[in-house]
């Protein structure tokens, strides 16, 4: 069984960069129970970053209509695709998840992803306060599960909440 | 009958820093308004390269885009190597076509295989593609890695690589290095000619309309570093004229430029474009594969541009085994530069078509001035042309039908959108 992977996505623009901050807290953070990367680039790379390892957490912005800063967290199997993408540099990572699914490279674990507010002001200006503010608790789930799957002797990552 | 309105709308929300949508107005079989807004960051690298050193141009400009970043590293050390005078070695443009060769080989392999295939397949994405024809996508997966593989040895990386430099390369490869790379590549060639058998098997729409056609075209070489800028409605000038023949003005509802070629309207870029001014530039092996895939070239159906990546992928691989089969170590990596005040400019062909830089430089080599116009820019008034050609078929349609076609039309284009994630709303207005 190889160490927990988690994926960091983001850019360094505005809540977009969640995802990577998140990451970089728990690296800082890290005992050495999990290998920590990030990544700009979730299209076809994360397909390679996903198949590294057979449990992984996957931490990103999303949008769902939920508040700024809800912490959703559900496995990787059940996050819902988006539309198709219209151009090469579309492809996300709802899209990597659900062809590694089909293709068989789609390891166990979580998705954790804070619900962020994209507008154009906030590109530039970093990590709006009510996003920032869900860190803490994201940190929080990743640590939860760490915890689980080690008490679990590495064993299975179920999909529910048990 | 009553008259019909009908608004389309594809609304794209972007991952967060990136917007794109594009609306449409059909009104009595009439369009009347047809916008495909688009964000597109690279206007903001033009202000912050201003005051940089030119050697940090070739890696901030590898940042614009995460699909093509050497496309964007080749246009800025050609313009800064013309305003500097300096001479390259021949063995270092000889890699530096092998690096753009590894950037076509990805860059295609990714829209060919996951983007553009499904359009024609019946497929809602490639997630479904998979689950029907999971050898197809997985060879398109392959040749990604192949290109990868090419753009990791020279650009130190294959995201954001940072290999290029003016002059030519920080480093360059040991012998040793390319025969292992040939190994990797070389099984490549195969799959590249089972996709374009493929793709020449798909049923593809006919598109038909008045287009005009730009890209290089070298006196011996397919096209990618170097020639003249020349067009189907007969344009045959030298690279630095581009500013002479290209008008670029703003449009409200986008903060891309539109671009129109000698005041006679929008222009196409990219593949087919190449393919269609350069087919006689193929050396034969892959002129023979291009000839035979149903398809004649010139033509101006933008749906066979999928046909026209698949053979760019065969050239790019037989074109990279030839430059690694001829390889000779450069003596140096780069040539020496010597920073002036001055200013110049290079068009080299990214995968999804030209791509002009121009720079100005003081007399410690700061950037002055930078202007960037990346091939997106450059065919969104042609998409927006096409997609009002399209528009008046689509009033009878079914609504998801409708969307699905503009979607394809948009999709054989390959634009560069901000790297965002699209979500679709299509609105419908009867009246």
């Amino acid at each position: 069984m190889s160490r927990v992977r988690i994926v960091g996505v983001g850019t360094p623009f505005g809540d977009d960069h969640i995802g990577l901050e998140i990451a970089a807290r728990i690296q800082s953070t890290s005992p050495g129970d999990c290998e920590v990367v990030m990544t700009e680039q979730p299209g076809v790379e994360l397909l390679e970053l996903l198949a590294g390892s057979d449990t992984v957490i996957l931490l990103d912005a999303v949008r769902s209509g939920a508040g700024p800063g809800t912490v959703h967290d559900l496995a990787l199997e059940d996050v819902p695709r988006g539309c198709r993408a219209l151009s090469s540099h579309g492809i996300g990572v709802a899209d990597m998840l659900a062809l590694a699914g089909v293709l068989g490279g789609r390891p166990r674990g979580r998705f954790i992803g804070i619900e962020v507010v994209p507008t154009a002001e906030t590109m530039d200006a970093g990590v709006s306060a009510e996003v920032a503010a869900a860190v803490p608790a994201a940190v929080k789930r990743v640590r939860a599960w760490l915890a689980r799957w080690t008490d679990e002797g590495g064993g299975a990552v179920d999909r529910g909440e048990r | 009958m009553t008259a019909r309105s009908r608004t389309i709308e594809v609304k794209t929300l972007a991952r967060v820093e990136g917007e794109g949508s594009l609306h449409l107005t059909v009104e009595r079989g009439e369009v009347t308004d047809l916008r495909l807004e688009i964000f597109e960051p690279p206007r903001f690298f033009e202000a912050f390269l201003r005051g940089r050193d030119a050697s940090e141009v070739p890696d901030l400009t590898a940042r614009i885009c995460g699909i093509c970043p050497v496309a964007y590293q080749m246009s800025a050390v050609h313009a800064l190597e013309r305003a500097f005078g300096v001479e390259v070695d021949p063995r270092v443009r000889a890699l530096r076509r092998l690096y753009y060769c590894g950037e076509w080989i990805e860059s295609h392999a990714l829209h060919v295989h996951l983007l553009a295939a499904p359009d024609f397949l019946g497929c809602a994405s490639v997630v479904e593609l998979a689950a029907k024809d999971r050898a197809a996508v997985e060879r398109g997966m392959r040749l990604k890695k192949a290109g990868d593989a090419i753009i990791r040895l020279l650009g130190g990386r294959s995201v954001h690589p940072v290999g290029a430099c003016i002059g030519g390369f920080t480093r360059v490869p040991r012998p040793a290095e390319l025969h292992v790379l040939r190994d990797t590549l070389a099984p490549a060639g195969d799959d590249a000619l089972a996709t374009l058998r493929w793709v020449g098997g798909f049923e593809l729409p006919q598109r038909h309309g008045e287009i005009e056609f730009v890209a290089l075209r070298h006196p011996d070489e397919y096209p990618m570093n170097e020639g003249r800028l020349t067009s189907t409605g007969g344009l045959n000038a030298p690279q630095e004229a581009f500013d002479s023949h290209v008008e670029e003005r703003q449009v409200p509802h986008s903060t891309s430029l539109h671009a129109t070629l000698d005041g006679r309207g929008p222009y196409c870029v990219g593949p087919l474009a190449r393919l269609n001014l350069n087919v006689d530039r193929l050396p034969p092996e892959v002129a023979t594969v291009a000839s035979s895939c149903g398809v004649a070239w010139p033509n101006a159906n933008t749906a066979t541009s999928i046909i026209a990546r698949a053979i760019e992928i065969v050239y790019a691989i037989h074109e990279a085994l030839r430059l690694i089969d001829t390889y000779e170590p450069p003596v140096r990596a780069a040539a020496p530069v010597t920073p002036r005040a001055s200013r110049g400019s290079a068009i080299t062909e990214a995968p999804r078509g030209i791509l002009y830089q121009a720079y100005e430089t003081d007399a410690a080599g700061r950037i002055q001035n930078a202007r960037i116009v990346p091939p997106t820019s450059q065919n969104l008034a042609q998409i927006e042309a096409e997609l009002r050609v399209l528009a008046p078929t689509l009033l009878a349609l079914p609504r998801a039908e409708a969307t699905r076609q503009c979607e394809a039309l948009i999709r054989s284009y390959d634009p560069c959108i901000s790297c965002a994630t699209h979500f679709l709303r299509l609105e419908v207005e009867e009246r």
